[in-house]
């Protein structure tokens, strides 16, 4: 089980970088919500891996609680979009 | 049973994991924002189906599964709500997409 949550980690820690790299070079709104988005997911998934490897209850809060923020973000910048323009 | 349970969650955590990855890649090689605002979101809806599913198999009591299990259901709500909006916010912004559109179902008066 160690091994599969290091990989998974490994793994998330590469998608994060790879996410990072696609937020500094977009330039506007639309495509920065969506990189915003798919790191909300790998927050969600990183969480739950460490939820697997420790079974705290506490993680599975943050969870929700990362995941109602993040829609929650993403409704209000497209709204935003729509409202103001880029 | 235990070790069972064990194989099944690893192997979902790693196609969760996989998933994720293969989103953050494909990020940087789809070139039109409507393609990769369905990169963004169809793959990680899966991933975080995936590895919620792993970590409930790991969980010792049945509130922290009871939890998981709603936030597995506010995933596949939010999600569709959210890349939809991010559309239409698009396509208000002026965004063309590559290849021209099969079927357009909004009003002219409403594209900025």
């Amino acid at each position: 089980m160690n091994v599969v949550v290091a990989i998974c980690i490994a793994m998330l820690g590469l998608s994060g970088l790879l996410t990072i790299g696609y937020l500094l070079r977009v330039r506007n709104l639309v495509d920065r919500a969506i990189g915003v988005d798919t790191m909300t997911a790998i927050f969600m998934s990183g969480l739950a891996v460490v939820a697997a490897a420790t079974g705290d209850g506490l993680v599975v809060l943050l969870i929700l609680l990362i995941g109602l923020l993040g829609f929650l973000g993403t409704v209000t910048v497209s709204r935003f979009i729509e409202r103001k323009g880029l | 049973m235990s070790t069972v349970l064990d194989v099944a969650s690893a192997i979902l955590l790693l196609t969760g994991c996989a998933l994720v990855l293969i989103a953050a890649i494909g990020l940087h090689r789809v070139p039109d924002a409507y393609a990769r605002l369905h990169v963004a979101t169809k793959p990680t809806t899966l991933a975080v189906l995936c590895t919620l599913t792993g970590a409930m198999l790991q969980m010792p009591g049945l509130s922290d599964v009871a939890k998981l299990v709603l936030c597995v259901v506010l995933q596949f709500w939010t999600t569709p709500v959210s890349s939809h909006l991010l559309g239409r916010a698009a396509r208000s912004a002026g965004f063309q997409p590559l290849q021209p559109l099969a079927v357009d179902e909004q009003p002219p008066s409403t594209v900025n």
